[in-house]
Order: C-alpha cells, then sequence, then structure tokens
C-alpha cells in the first residue's frame, strides 16, 4: 500500500501490513533465540540496514523532559476502537495509547513488549482438511451484486478445502468457527504454538493490572470486527495459562504468523467486559483504554486530539534483556504531551509548519519536502517507505493476455525519470518488486538480486518495440492498440507519472494511449467491483506493504484477493499462487529463513517474468520537522510515524523539544 | 394580492422547492458511484462478503431507490436524519456541532461584505467616473472574480507566512471568546469577498441612479449641503435594492461556506459536507444539502419580503 497519506485505501492497507509487520520474528528465529523474540531476528525486516536514511541520535544527558510535540494528520479518526478502524490516521493516534505483546525496529525487527518473553513451542504439518472432524456446516447466501457467501454470524476461523468449488445460495458450508477450535487444539491439530510469557505488573491507564485474561480477551474482542478477515486467516486459538501465560495457536505451519498475530492491542477489563464493539470512542462517551505511553486527554471531533504522557508507564529499559543502550536512556517519551490537529490539506499542513503552529508535517508533495529541504529552518527526515506504485494489466482480455506485450509496456516505463523530475527523487525506481524495507525474509542478498533482475525493468524502448512486435505478429492484431490507463484524480504526483508513461506508450507505433483519472473512492470502488478486469483497462495506483515480502506479491497477484486489495484484473497464475504459498507455509520454511529467502527470490523473478504487474516506485516516507525538534526520525509506515518518533527502545528513538 | 397574502403564498412555496431539492440531491447522490458500505470496503479489504451484507441490510442500502428515499424522507419528518455510518452518531448531532461554527463565518462574511460595500459604494457613485470609481470597478471586478479557494490560499500564504500575524490552524477556542475574531478574519474576508464586491457595484449603481432623480436636483436647489442630501436622502432610497442583494448574498455565503471552510480547515457544516462527499456518508450529504437548501430559500424569501416592506410600490402577482 501506499504510504502517501492522500490515499485513503493504501492507507488502510498499509495499516494491515504494518501489524502484520509489527508483530515478532520469524519462527525459526525464535526457536533460535529460546524464548525473547528481540535479540536480533527478523521475518522480512533488512535486518542489519536501517531504513531510516540520515537517522539523528540525542545524546542522553542533552534531553530535555516535557513540552507538547504537535502535529497534524489528514483525516479524522474513524474510530479510537481499534478493531473497527479502518484508517491510517487513525492508527497514528492508536499506537499512542494501545501496545501489543511485541514491538517492532524500524527496520522490522522483532521484540518482547508487553511479552516479557515469547517462544515456539511447535510447529507441525497441518492444513484446513486435517479439521474437518471439528466443523460444523453454515449455509451460503448470495450478496446483492452476486456475490456468494457463507452466511453465519460465528467468526469463522476456517473453512474445509472441500467446500463446493462454486457454491450457490443454500449450499451448505463447513466451517471451523471460535467454538470448535479449543477442541482441535486439545487434540494436537493446529499448525504452529506459541507462548507468551507477560511482564507482571503492566497497569492499564485505568489502574487494572494486565493479565492473560486480559490478552485473550482483546484478541476475542476482534471477533466479527472489521480487522476479523486480518487475524483469523492465521488465528487458531488463544487461551490463558494462569495470569501472565498465553499461548497462541496458529492454524498452518506460517512463517510470517507471529509477524501477524503477536502485536494487537490489549485492552482493560473495563473495556473487553462492558463494551460492544465499536463502543469504545470518546464520540460515544467513552474513551479508549490500554496500556500505552501516552493517554487521550481530549478529542474534538474532526478538529483536535490531545494525548498527555501516562505517567504510571510500566516500561523500564532494564527490564528487556534486549536493551543494549546506556543506562540513561529514558524509559520512555520524555515529551509531555502529543496534540494532532486534523487538517485534510497538504497545503495547510505545509504552511501550519511553516508557521510554527505544528512542529512537525508528513505526506507532503515532492516539491514541498523539496522546498523545506532546501531551508535550514527545517529537517526533512526519510525513510525507505513500505509502499509502491503499480500499473496492472488486464491480463484476461485480448491483447493484453500475451505477457510480450506487458513486457513491452513495462520497458516502456520511465522510472528513473519519473523518480528525479516527479518525485524529485523522493521516490525510489522499483528495480524489483521488493523494496528495501523487506529485503530480509524475502531476498538472500537484496543487491545481488537487483543487480541480476534489475534489466527487467529499465528503461529500453528499442527491446519495448522487439517484444511489441512480437506480441502483434503472435495475435495478429493491428496497431495502434487502443486502451485507457487510469487512476486516482487527487494525487497530483501519480497523475504526472501516469500522464509520463502514456506519454512514453504513445511515442511507440503500437499504442494509443488515454488517461483517465477519478477521484479516489470513485475509482477505487470500480476497482474492487467484479467486473473490473472485463473492462480491459490498465490500472495505475499504491499500495504499501510492509516488513513481510509476502504482501508485496500477493495482495497485486494472489486469486483470494481478486475484487478485493489488490488483485482487480482477475490475475490468477498457478506457478506464482504455488511459489508463494511455498515461500511462507509449512514446516521447511518456518524452521529455515534462508529457504524462505530463497523461495522469494524465485516468486520476484516469475512475477518479472509474467508481468502481470509493472511496479512503479518504491516510496520514501518523510517527517518534516522544525528547529525545535531534536532526535526525530521517521518510521517506515504512516501508521507509526509519530508513536516511533516519540519512543522505540530498540532503535533508541526518542524525541525532545527545545524548550 | 396583499402583502400578508403573498408572503404566505411565499411560505407554501418553500415546500415543493424542498420537496425538490430533497429528490435532485438524492438522486445525485444515488448516481454518485460508491456509497458507505464501499468505502468501508476499500478503506478494509479483508471485511467478509458476510459483514457486507449485513452492513447494507442494517442500513438499507439493498432497499429499492425509491424505498429508501421514502424512509429517509418518513424519517427527516419525525427529526430523524440518519446516522453517519463511519462513526456510528447522529447525522443532527453532527449539525448541531458545526452549526454555529458556519454562522458565525457567514455572520463574519456578510457583516464584512456591508461594511465594505457601503461605504466604498457610496464614495464611487459620488466620484463617479473620477479615478476612485475605477479603482473601485477593478477592485469589485476581481473580488467578483477571483475564486474563494484561491483567494483563501493566498490570504494564509500572505496573512501566516509573510506577515506572520494570522494563524493556518483553525481556532480551538470557544466561538465566544475573543480571540475567535482573529481567527475569523481571512476566512471572512474570504468569503465575505465575492459579495463585498457585488454589493459594491449594486451600491454604486443605486447611488448614481438616485443622485440622477429631480428630487436630489430639488433638494440641491434648496441649498441643502451635498452631505446631506448623499447621506440623507439618496443613501436611504439607495438601500433598498442594496438590502434586498444583501439578503440574496446571505444564500451565496452560506453556499460558499463549503470552500472556504474546506481550503481554512474550519470546523463547519461547509467541511462536513466536503468529508460527507468524500466518504459517501448519504445521510450526512443529504442532511446538511437540504439545511444548506432551506437556509438559501429563507434568504431569498427574506430579500423578497424585505422588498415589499421596503418599497410599497411593489405590486405582486
Amino acid at each position: 500500500m501506499d504510504n502517501v497519506p492522500e490515499d485513503i485505501l493504501p492507507d488502510a492497507l498499509s495499516r494491515r501490513r504494518l501489524m502484520q509487520s509489527a508483530a515478532g520474528i520469524a519462527a525459526a528465529t525464535v526457536a533460535g533465540c529460546q524464548g525473547d523474540g528481540g535479540s536480533g531476528g527478523s521475518d522480512g525486516g533488512s535486518g542489519s540496514v536501517d531504513p531510516v536514511q540520515d537517522r539523528v541520535e540525542v545524546t542522553p544527558s542533552e534531553i530535555q523532559e516535557g513540552g507538547t510535540f504537535r502535529t497534524a494528520v489528514g483525516a479524522n479518526p474513524d474510530t479510537f476502537e481499534f478493531a473497527e478502524s479502518s484508517s491510517a490516521q487513525a492508527t497514528i493516534m492508536h499506537n499512542l495509547i494501545f501496545e501489543g505483546l511485541t514491538t517492532t525496529s524500524a527496520s522490522g525487527e522483532i521484540y518482547s513488549w508487553l511479552a516479557e518473553s515469547y517462544e515456539r513451542v511447535d510447529v507441525q504439518e497441518a492444513s484446513p482438511a486435517d479439521y474437518t472432524d471439528y466443523m460444523t456446516t453454515a449455509p451460503y447466501a448470495e450478496g446483492e451484486e452476486g456475490a456468494v457467501f457463507i452466511d453465519t454470524d460465528e467468526q469463522i476461523v476456517l473453512q474445509d478445502p472441500d467446500n463446493p468449488d462454486s457454491p450457490s445460495a443454500g449450499d451448505e458450508a463447513r466451517i471451523l468457527t471460535v467454538a470448535e477450535a479449543p477442541d482441535a487444539v486439545a487434540d494436537g491439530t493446529y499448525g504452529m504454538h506459541f507462548r507468551f510469557q507477560l511482564h507482571e505488573g503492566v497497569p492499564f491507564h485505568n489502574g487494572e493490572e494486565m493479565t492473560a485474561d486480559n490478552v485473550v480477551a482483546s484478541y476475542n474482542r476482534l471477533q466479527n470486527s472489521s480487522f476479523s478477515g486480518q487475524v483469523y486467516d492465521s488465528l487458531l486459538h488463544i487461551a490463558a495459562d494462569g495470569d501472565y501465560t498465553v499461548d497462541l495457536y496458529v492454524q498452518t505451519p506460517d512463517a510470517a504468523a507471529i509477524r501477524e498475530l503477536s502485536d494487537l492491542p490489549i485492552y482493560p477489563s473495563e473495556i473487553t467486559d462492558n463494551l460492544e464493539l465499536g463502543q469504545m470512542d470518546p464520540r460515544q462517551g467513552n474513551m479508549p483504554l490500554g496500556t500505552g505511553p501516552f493517554q487521550l486527554a481530549e478529542f474534538a471531533n474532526e478538529d483536535f486530539a490531545r494525548f498527555t504522557k501516562f505517567e504510571d508507564h510500566w516500561f523500564e529499559t532494564g527490564m528487556k534483556d534486549w536493551f543494549d543502550g546506556p543506562s540513561e536512556f529514558p524509559n520512555g517519551p520524555v515529551v509531555d504531551e502529543v496534540d494532532i490537529s486534523i487538517i485534510s490539506s497538504d497545503a495547510q499542513r505545509s504552511a501550519a509548519l511553516q508557521n510554527d503552529e505544528i512542529d512537525m508535517a508528513f505526506g507532503l508533495t515532492a516539491g514541498t519536502l523539496t522546498n523545506f529541504q532546501e531551508s535550514e529552518e527545517y529537517r526533512t527526515a526519510p525513510t525507505n517507505g513500505a509502499g509502491y506504485t503499480f500499473l496492472q494489466f488486464p491480463v484476461r482480455q485480448e491483447p493484453w493476455t500475451n505477457a510480450k506485450l506487458r513486457r513491452a509496456v513495462n520497458k516502456l516505463i520511465p522510472r528513473q525519470t519519473i523518480s528525479d523530475e516527479i518525485f524529485q527523487g523522493w521516490e525510489q525506481p522499483a528495480w524489483v518488486p521488493l523494496p528495501p524495507l523487506a529485503a530480509g525474509a524475502g531476498s538472500t542478498d537484496y543487491d545481488a538480486m537487483v543487480e541480476d533482475l534489475r534489466s527487467y525493468n529499465t528503461y529500453d524502448t528499442e527491446e519495448a518495440t522487439q517484444l511489441a512486435q512480437e506480441a502483434v505478429d503472435e495475435l495478429g492484431i493491428e496497431t495502434p492498440i487502443e486502451i485507457t490507463l487510469e487512476t486516482n484524480s487527487d494525487n497530483d504526483d501519480r497523475v504526472r507519472t501516469v500522464e509520463l508513461i502514456a506519454e512514453s506508450m504513445n511515442q511507440t507505433e503500437f499504442f494509443d494511449v488515454t488517461v483517465n483519472t477519478k477521484e479516489f473512492l470513485t475509482f477505487i470502488s470500480q476497482l474492487l467491483s467484479e467486473n473490473y478486469w472485463q473492462e480491459g483497462k490498465l490500472a495505475f495506483i499504491g499500495l504499501s506493504g510492509g516488513f513481510n515480502p509476502h504482501g508485496y506479491a500477493k495482495s497485486v497477484h494472489h486469486p483470494d484477493n481478486f475484487a478485493q486489495c489488490c488483485n482487480f484484473q482477475n490475475i490468477d497464475i498457478q506457478e506464482l499462487n504455488e511459489q508463494l504459498r511455498e515461500a511462507r507455509y509449512g514446516v521447511d520454511v518456518v524452521e529455515d529463513p534462508s529457504l524462505r529467502a530463497e523461495r522469494y527470490e524465485t516468486v520476484w523473478e516469475t512475477v518479472l517474468e509474467q508481468n502481470a504487474n509493472s511496479y512503479g516506485t518504491h516510496s520514501t516516507l518523510v517527517g518534516v520537522v522544525n528547529d525545535s525538534v531534536n532526535g526525530f526520525n521517521t518510521y517506515p509506515s504512516t501508521q507509526d510515524i509519530v508513536g516511533y518518533a516519540m519512543y522505540n527502545a530498540p532503535d533508541q528513538q526518542v524525541t525532545y523539544l527545545d524548550q | 394580492m396583499s402583502l400578508r397574502r403573498f408572503i404566505l403564498k411565499r411560505l407554501l412555496l418553500v415546500f415543493p422547492i424542498l420537496f425538490g431539492v430533497s429528490v435532485i440531491t438524492f438522486a445525485l447522490v444515488q448516481l454518485t458511484p460508491g456509497d458507505p458500505v464501499d468505502v468501508v470496503v476499500a478503506l478494509n479489504p479483508d471485511i467478509s462478503p458476510a459483514e457486507e451484507a449485513r452492513l447494507r441490510a442494517r442500513y438499507g442500502l439493498n432497499d429499492p431507490i425509491w424505498s429508501q428515499y421514502v424512509q429517509w424522507l418518513t424519517d427527516i419528518l419525525r427529526g430523524d436524519f440518519g446516522t453517519v455510518i463511519a462513526t456510528d452518531r447522529a447525522v443532527s448531532t453532527v449539525i448541531v456541532e458545526r452549526l454555529p461554527e458556519t454562522i458565525a463565518l457567514g455572520l463574519f462574511g456578510w457583516v464584512f461584505a456591508v461594511v465594505i460595500a457601503i461605504p466604498t459604494g457610496i464614495y464611487a457613485a459620488v466620484r463617479k467616473d473620477e479615478l476612485g470609481d475605477h479603482v473601485s470597478r477593478f477592485v469589485a471586478l476581481s473580488g467578483i472574480s477571483i475564486p474563494n479557494f484561491w483567494l483563501g490560499l493566498m490570504l494564509i500564504l500572505i496573512g501566516a507566512l509573510v506577515i506572520d500575524a494570522w494563524p493556518v490552524l483553525p481556532p480551538r477556542k470557544p466561538l465566544y471568546h475573543p480571540a475567535t475574531l482573529w481567527y475569523l478574519l481571512l476566512p471572512g474576508i474570504t468569503i465575505g469577498t465575492a459579495s463585498a464586491s457585488t454589493l459594491m457595484r449594486i451600491m454604486r449603481s443605486s447611488m448614481a441612479e438616485e443622485m440622477n432623480k429631480e428630487y436630489v436636483t430639488a433638494a440641491r436647489a434648496k441649498g441643502l449641503p451635498e452631505r446631506t442630501v448623499v447621506l440623507k436622502h439618496v443613501l436611504r432610497n439607495s438601500l433598498i435594492s442594496v438590502t434586498t442583494v444583501a439578503a440574496f448574498l446571505t444564500a451565496s455565503i452560506v453556499a460558499g461556506s463549503v470552500v472556504v471552510e474546506a481550503v481554512f480547515g474550519w470546523p463547519g457544516l461547509g467541511q462536513a459536507l466536503v468529508g460527507a462527499v468524500r466518504n459517501r456518508e448519504i445521510d450526512l450529504i443529504l442532511a446538511i444539502t437540504l439545511f444548506i437548501g432551506v437556509a438559501i430559500i429563507l434568504a431569498n424569501l427574506a430579500a423578497d419580503i424585505m422588498y415589499a416592506v421596503l418599497d410599497p410600490r411593489i405590486r405582486y402577482d
């Protein structure tokens, strides 16, 4: 997903990927660490490579305490109920209030957090078919647009793979729900088992002490929430064992499971026992409560949110074995308050920064960033982002069924020019589908891989012409091929990118491209419809992944993502599907990260060879701060841009203000 | 027709007009691709088809459009303006929260327009065809021609960044706080400029026309000082048309609030409407549009009534 905050959809998915990314190290590494997940493992983070460019560090003795860190986000938080939230802007706020069992550094390494430690107890082969004996049934129903779905109010954990291939309304589906999952676990049917030992004495904002029951109740709160699909594609069952031990079971051996499941927010029983899902919001008369370093103090809908430091926050650096910083490093954020204005206009946020009404702005256009970069009064803090742009081909419509034609267009995308001219260097050409951010689990040697695969994506009109000619000859069609290239209109840089691509294509004799732009939600509604793939249009949009390499291929290729985000064109490449599965699922890749990385390298080559999607640029996320802000570094995902800057112990990250 | 009957007739006309506004708005919203559930799905693509179906059923989005309209109209008549799906809040609550902000901004813009337009219009009429008149015409035409959003952005640029005297962000103080006036200045000027320009030209024309009339010549012949002629006799008669136009301009100020509030981040109804359109919050769009429609209709009604009261020569059919 795109990290550009103008895009609502990209933000939303970015959030999901962030949560996936912010949740633990690879299981194999866990085994190696024997229970303390923090010491350097990674499930996709580059490990030794810090994606934060020009990182600034602070000297603990110089840190000043107090003050209010002021920033602005582009949209009103939809809700403070994490499980019902769907926006990055909201998650920025949530991440100040809530914490999970693990936390993540900017390079994707996962560290135990509310959990004092965790371990992978075991991993074993298990597939959906193994759960058949525990399954129940529910009827299929048909939605308004003809989509058939399983009609039940129960939280579905798994579907039997032998369910009808093309179900009709009234057919019975066999499913495992949360009610039956414990039986399967009790009988030893599960893919993975993790055990978390919680820190004792962690207080919630209301004074209640966090226990294992709170963890279980918090995870259960996700049932049938908007967020549930992102959890129950992996989670099988969670249970407390005493006051401070939590057992978490995963459906199948999944190398990314811990990342997906270990950083979900934990709430006190005052929330889980008393409030319906969706009610944890000041607009419903209820303040959100967590264990986080900040509490929501004041919220004016559509206007601002003010957070104050939680004075009883539990964390001490000395609690964590993995903390290797100086003893005088603070045990939490040093600012007293975080004040977040809600300002939709980029220009207004930029002006507010210049007018000293806020201390940090992000989500600004490339030109604005360059202006700030050239000013001595501001510091631009860039980091490799998780976002990327891509052009998706209508692979099921002639003539785009021909891979050579798609590769020809791919060779006509002037990535370097786009990066240099439109993004003024703030975004990087996507020479490979995987950004450096996720290089850890997705490649054995990222630089070597880029070197090997770069030629697929270099601008080369001669080769493009040759490929296009071969495709046209094979298809026996006339040229120029008329095609519409679509993107969202509310992102100026993106529109200019698309116009440049269209111009490049039109300069050949093979294409006659018309650019069509639409307001984002209109565009995305059409993309997510089930018949967009039949319209034969090229779609250009942004997306964001995370530290887990899987999303960079699956989201835009896999049939599971058809009519969802973001396989709009009904792409279904059996070879790639299989390669994706083998790279993430199975005891072998869980236990051998290098094998997993090798398998992903195969994935990237197949992605480029098939070229159902052309990757355009990889994003850079930039927070711009004024000169009263010290120590600020930007997190690779928008969703933690404030929380990370305020305090992240693994990276010894803390921001303070000149008073 | 008596004035009373005229007013009654105009009042009765309000209802079919509002009905028409509601039908057209509802139809336009339905024609717009996407609905709130689409937005939820777009924002959260892992949402299950079952949940999507449940949401559609809950908000009646699967019902025929006419049925949705009848239901909406029925609810409105009961005082239920619906729900903002994203935040699960009553639309009426949002409107009540935002309305004072929009009224304050509109009032400021209106006062600004009148305060600027009347003296400038008088001056231009008195100095007809002189340099001052030409300058005022140029300024007025510029004021009418410049788009609100551009003027707003320029005022932010100059006021906040060049002069460094105004804030960029909206106030966090209550509306009744004196400091709010300072915050109101730039958006108020933005929203009032076009109206001030229009009003100024009307004032100037009206004054110029009056000053050519015989009673003015007679007054001057009687030896009345020019100041008395202008301010006591001409101004009073000129204000008839200006007053009615000012009422009409209230409508344009209300409508203009949508753009100006978005530019300045002013937390009023206009900004809420922009957000509602972006998020396909149908109930909120309809309610705010209807509200703006009511405001415009009432402003026009007030203008007509004022015209009738101020100028008894007008006959109403």
